[in-house]
C-alpha cells in the first residue's frame, strides 16, 4: 500500500492507526509493506516514530502492543518524494520492486490518495506512465487499486472532470471513492435492520411513514480549518456524501444480494429519483446558516467569521438544511428532511422514522393526545436503535405517555466495532467495494445539489451568521419545517 | 468545563440497584430563590409517579456577583426502585443566556420536555424564548403575575399559536372544586337552580403562606370559571377592603353579583377556596364547604333543608389526578374559556 500525502492529518490520525490495528487483529496479509509517500525529507526510522505518537493517541487498541509494534513498524518503509515529479514515480517503481523481491508482495498494489483533489489526476497518470497501475483483468497483472478521499469534485462539472480523467488510467473497479460513513458499524447495520426484520420492511413505506429525518451535527466548529471550510463549505464537505450516502441506504430497494453492485445500483435508483430543486424549491425547501457566537457545553465561543483565516464577510455556510421527495411508488409523498451543521447543541447524528399517527377519535375523550411512533437510528455517538411508543400510565385515567424501547451496541456486544478505515482498507483488500462509492452514485448527488450551489453563488446571504452557537440551527429552517406543520427532532 | 462536569456525572453516577427511567424531560424555573424548598417538593412529588430527568434552575437576579453553581443528584423512586437524576443550577443575571445551551445537549431525546414556568410571562426572559422551541408542553404559575387581565390576554395569545400544550397550576389546583360542581349539579334541577344564581359568594383562605403569596388567585379563577360555564357576561367589578364583588349579566339579561371574601383558615393551604356559596332567584341555597379531607355539601331552600354530606378528597387520588391534568391532559376548552373571561377585568392581583 502506498499512502500518498503521509504525513497529512488523515494518515496519522485514521489510516496508519488502521493498519495497526488491523496488524494486531492478524488481518494484514503476512506480506504487507506500506510505503509513506510524502515530500518532507526525513527517513524511516523518523517517520516510523512519528507514527507510533500517532498511534498513541488516536489507535483504538491502547496501550501499544510492543511486539505487533515491532513488527508492523518494520513494514513501514517512507519515501520522499514530489507528487507532480514524474522522476519520484521512477523511484518508487524501483523501490516497489525492491520490496517484492525482499518481502514477496507478489505486485498487488493499493494506492490510496490521501491528498488534495488537484493532485488525483497528476498522481494517477504519473502511477500510469510507470506501468504501476494496470487494469489486471486485461492484461493479467497483478491488481492495482486506487482509494481516493473526498471531496470527488466540488461541483457536477468538476466530478465529471474528475471522473474523465481518471477513465483514462483506470477502471471503475480499480476506483474506491471512500467515504468513511459506510465503514461505521451502525451503517452497515441499517443493511441488516431493514431487511432482517419482516414487521420493519412492511411499514417502510408512504402508507405508514409521515416523514424522515437525517441529522448530522456537530458542536465543534471549523477550528483551524478555516481555508479549507472557505472553499468547501457544508454542502459539499458533508451533505453531498455521508447525508446522500444515509439517504440511499435509508430509502433503497432490497438488492438482489447484499454485495457490491446490486446495492449499489439500488442506491443510485433513490438518488436518480430525487426530486429536483426548481426555482420555487430552492426558495422553501432549501435553508443554509452560518454560526455566530454563542455557548458550546456553557462555554462562550467565537462565531465562524471570527475564526482563523476566514474572511469576516464569509458566506461559507456552516450549517444547510434541505427538504426533499423521492419519486418512487414506495416514497411518494413523504418528505425527508436533512440537516447538517457545525457547532450545534450537541455531536449527533441520527436517522429518523417518525410513522404517521393513529386516528386519535379513540382517545379524545379523555382529552389526550398521541405522540406519533419513532424510529431513531443513531449513528454516533452512542450507537444504537431505540423505538418510541405510547403507553397507558398507570391508574384509573386513561393517560397516554410515550416511552422509548432501546437497543444500545454498547450494552450489548462485549467487543468494540472495528473503525470504519479499518473495515475499509480491509475490503479494499479484498477487494469488495460494496461499502465504497460508484462513480455513478457521485455524479447523481452531485447533479442534485449543483443547482443549490449555483443558486447560492448569486446570492450574497444578507442574514448571516443566523444561528447561534449551541442552539439547533437558524431560525428559517424551523419556519422550513413548520410550513409543514412539524418539527425538528430533539437529539 | 461546566457542562463537561454535568455530563461526566450524569455518565458516572451509580445507578446501582435500579435503572435510570425517564419519562419526560422536566425544567422547572424560578426567580424567587426563596421558593426553592417548596419547587423541589413540587418535583419530587411528579418524580415519585413520573421518574423525570430534572433540571431546576433558580436565578437570582438581583445579585451583584457572578455566581454559577451546578449540582446533579440521583433521586431514588423507593417503590419501583427506578432512578433519575435531578441537577441544580444556580445561577445570578450575568449566566441567564448560558442557561438554555447548557440544558440543551442533555435533554432526554423522543421524550417530553416539560417545562414548568413559574415566573410572569409579561415579563420577557431570553430563556424562555429559546426554551419554549423546544418544550411540548409548558407549565404556567400565575402566583407571579401581576395583572391577572394581562395575563389571561398573554396565556389566551399562547393558546392560539403555540405548537405545546399548555396549562396552569392553579387551574389544576381548583381541580376539586370543578369536580364538586359537577357532582352537585348533577341535575337538570340544579342546573337551572345554578343559571338563575343571583349571588354567590367565594371564601378563600387569606393566611400567609411561604409558597403562595397571591392568595386570591384560585377564587379569580373559580368565578371566572363558573361565568364562562353558565354563559354569563361581565359587566364590572368594585372592591371595599378586602372585599371583591364581580358583577355579570345571565343570559336573560338580569344581574348576578360574584363575591369573594377573605378568611383565616390554618387548616388549609394559603390561597385555598374554602367556601363557595350560591343562592338561587328561588332563594335555594348550595353550600360546598372545603375542609382538609373532604367537601360538605348543604343544599336548602326556604321550604326543606336535605340531609347534608361530604364528598371525600383523598390526598392519593388528587395527587394522581393532579399530576396527570399537569403532565397529560391537553389544555382544556374549560381553562380556555375562563382565560377569555379574566382577560375582560380590569382587576389587580395585589390588593
Amino acid at each position: 500500500m502506498v499512502i500518498f500525502g503521509a504525513t497529512g492529518d488523515l494518515a496519522h490520525r485514521k489510516l496508519m492507526p488502521a493498519l495497526y490495528n488491523l496488524a494486531i487483529e492478524d488481518r494484514l496479509p503476512s506480506q504487507f509493506i506500506c510505503v509513506a509517500f510524502a515530500r518532507r525529507p526525513k527517513d524511516s526510522e523518523t517517520y516510523r516514530q512519528e507514527v507510533r505518537n500517532s498511534l498513541q493517541e488516536h489507535s483504538r487498541s491502547q496501550p501499544i502492543d510492543e511486539k505487533v509494534w515491532e513488527e508492523f513498524s518494520q513494514r513501514i518503509i517512507y519515501h520522499q518524494a514530489e507528487l507532480d515529479n514524474p522522476a519520484d514515480y521512477s523511484t518508487l517503481k524501483s523501490l516497489l520492486q525492491d520490496i517484492d523481491t525482499q518481502y514477496g508482495t507478489l505486485g498487488n498494489r493499493i494506492y490510496y490518495y490521501s491528498i488534495p483533489p488537484q493532485y488525483f489526476t497528476t498522481v494517477t497518470e504519473n502511477l500510469f506512465h510507470q506501468k504501476l497501475i494496470v487494469d489486471e483483468k486485461r492484461f493479467q497483472e497483478p491488481w492495482s487499486r486506487v482509494i481516493i478521499e473526498k471531496p470527488f469534485g466540488h461541483d457536477l462539472n468538476s466530478a465529471l472532470e474528475l471522473q474523465n480523467n481518471l477513465s483514462r488510467f483506470l477502471t471503475e473497479q480499480q476506483i474506491y471513492r471512500i467515504d468513511h460513513y459506510l465503514g461505521k458499524e451502525t451503517i452497515q447495520n441499517l443493511l441488516a435492520f431493514r431487511f432482517a426484520n419482516s414487521f420493519f420492511e412492511s411499514l417502510w413505506n408512504n402508507r405508514h411513514v409521515d416523514h424522515v429525518q437525517i441529522t448530522v451535527a456537530e458542536n465543534q466548529g471549523v477550528g483551524s480549518r478555516g481555508p479549507f471550510w472557505e472553499k468547501t463549505g457544508m454542502l459539499r464537505d458533508i451533505v453531498q456524501n455521508h447525508m446522500m450516502q444515509l439517504l440511499s441506504l435509508i430509502a433503497m430497494e432490497p438488492p438482489a444480494s447484499l454485495t457490491g453492485d446490486p446495492i449499489r445500483d439500488e442506491k443510485v435508483k433513490v438518488l436518480y429519483a430525487i426530486r429536483q430543486f426548481n426555482e420555487d424549491a430552492l426558495k422553501h425547501h432549501v435553508v443554509r446558516g452560518q454560526y455566530s457566537s454563542g455557548y458550546i457545553e456553557g462555554e462562550e465561543v467565537t462565531s465562524y467569521r471570527e475564526e482563523d483565516k476566514v474572511l469576516p464577510e464569509s458566506s461559507a455556510e456552516t450549517y444547510v438544511a434541505l427538504k426533499l421527495y423521492i419519486d418512487n411508488l414506495r416514497w411518494a409523498g413523504v418528505p425527508f428532511y436533512l440537516r447538517s451543521g457545525k457547532r450545534m447543541a450537541k455531536k449527533a447524528t441520527e436517522v429518523a422514522i417518525t410513522f404517521k399517527s393513529m386516528p386519535a377519535f379513540l382517545f379524545q375523550q379523555f382529552n389526550q393526545k398521541l405522540d406519533n411512533n419513532v424510529l431513531a437510528i443513531r449513528i454516533q455517538p452512542d450507537e444504537g436503535i431505540s423505538l418510541k411508543i405510547n403507553t397507558k400510565v398507570p391508574g384509573q385515567a386513561m393517560a397516554i405517555q410515550p416511552v422509548r424501547m432501546d437497543f444500545r451496541y454498547g450494552s450489548y456486544f462485549g467487543a468494540a466495532p472495528p473503525e470504519a478505515y479499518e473495515r475499509l482498507i480491509y475490503d479494499c483488500m479484498i477487494g469488495d467495494n460494496t461499502l465504497f462509492i460508484r462513480d455513478d452514485e457521485t455524479l447523481a448527488s452531485w447533479k442534485l445539489l449543483t443547482p443549490i450551489l449555483e443558486d447560492w453563488d448569486s446570492l450574497y446571504p444578507q442574514e448571516f451568521p443566523n444561528y447561534s452557537s449551541g442552539s439547533w440551527g437558524p431560525e428559517a429552517a424551523d419556519t422550513m419545517i413548520a410550513r409543514d406543520s412539524r418539527q425538528w427532532r430533539l437529539i | 468545563m461546566i457542562s463537561e462536569n454535568i455530563r461526566e456525572q450524569l455518565d458516572t453516577l451509580h445507578y446501582q440497584h435500579g435503572n435510570r427511567t425517564f419519562l419526560s424531560n422536566l425544567i422547572v424555573y424560578t426567580e424567587n430563590p426563596q421558593r426553592e424548598a417548596h419547587f423541589k417538593s413540587v418535583i419530587d412529588k411528579v418524580i415519585k409517579k413520573f421518574p423525570s430527568r430534572v433540571f431546576l434552575i433558580i436565578m437570582d437576579l438581583e445579585s451583584c456577583h457572578k455566581n454559577f453553581d451546578v449540582t446533579v443528584e440521583v433521586k431514588t423512586i423507593s417503590q419501583t426502585k427506578a432512578l433519575c437524576d435531578v441537577t441544580t443550577i444556580k445561577a445570578s443575571a450575568h449566566y441567564l443566556s448560558r442557561i438554555s445551551y447548557l440544558l440543551l445537549p442533555f435533554l432526554i431525546p423522543d421524550m417530553p420536555v416539560n417545562i414548568f414556568w413559574s415566573q410572569d410571562i409579561l415579563k420577557q426572559c431570553c430563556l424562555f424564548t429559546t426554551l419554549k422551541k423546544v418544550a411540548n408542553r409548558i407549565i404556567f404559575d400565575s402566583e407571579s403575575c401581576s395583572n391577572i387581565s394581562q395575563y389571561s390576554k398573554a396565556l389566551l395569545s399562547h393558546l392560539e399559536k403555540a405548537p405545546y400544550e399548555l396549562c396552569e397550576i392553579n387551574w389544576i389546583r381548583l381541580g376539586s372544586w370543578r369536580y364538586a360542581f359537577t357532582s352537585v349539579f348533577c341535575s337538570e334541577e340544579r342546573i337551572n337552580d345554578l343559571k338563575k344564581s343571583k349571588d354567590v359568594a367565594i371564601k378563600y383562605n387569606d393566611s400567609s403562606g411561604e409558597n403562595i403569596c397571591n392568595a386570591k388567585i384560585m377564587a379569580l379563577y373559580l368565578q371566572a370559571w363558573l361565568a364562562s360555564q353558565l354563559g354569563w357576561e361581565y359587566h364590572s367589578l368594585s372592591v371595599k377592603d378586602s372585599h371583591t364583588v364581580f358583577h355579570y349579566l345571565r343570559n336573560d339579561k338580569r344581574p348576578v353579583m360574584i363575591h369573594l371574601i377573605t378568611t383565616q383558615d390554618s387548616a388549609l393551604p394559603s390561597g385555598t377556596v374554602t367556601t363557595c356559596s350560591i343562592t338561587s332567584d328561588d332563594d335555594v341555597l348550595y353550600e360546598i364547604h372545603r375542609t382538609p379531607h373532604h367537601l360538605n355539601v348543604n343544599i336548602s331552600s326556604l321550604q326543606q333543608c336535605k340531609l347534608p354530606y361530604n364528598m371525600p378528597i383523598t390526598h392519593t387520588n388528587w395527587e394522581q389526578t393532579f399530576l396527570v391534568d399537569m403532565l397529560y391532559s391537553k389544555t382544556s376548552s374549560h381553562y380556555r374559556n375562563m382565560l377569555k373571561v379574566l382577560s375582560q377585568i380590569g382587576e389587580s392581583t395585589h390588593e
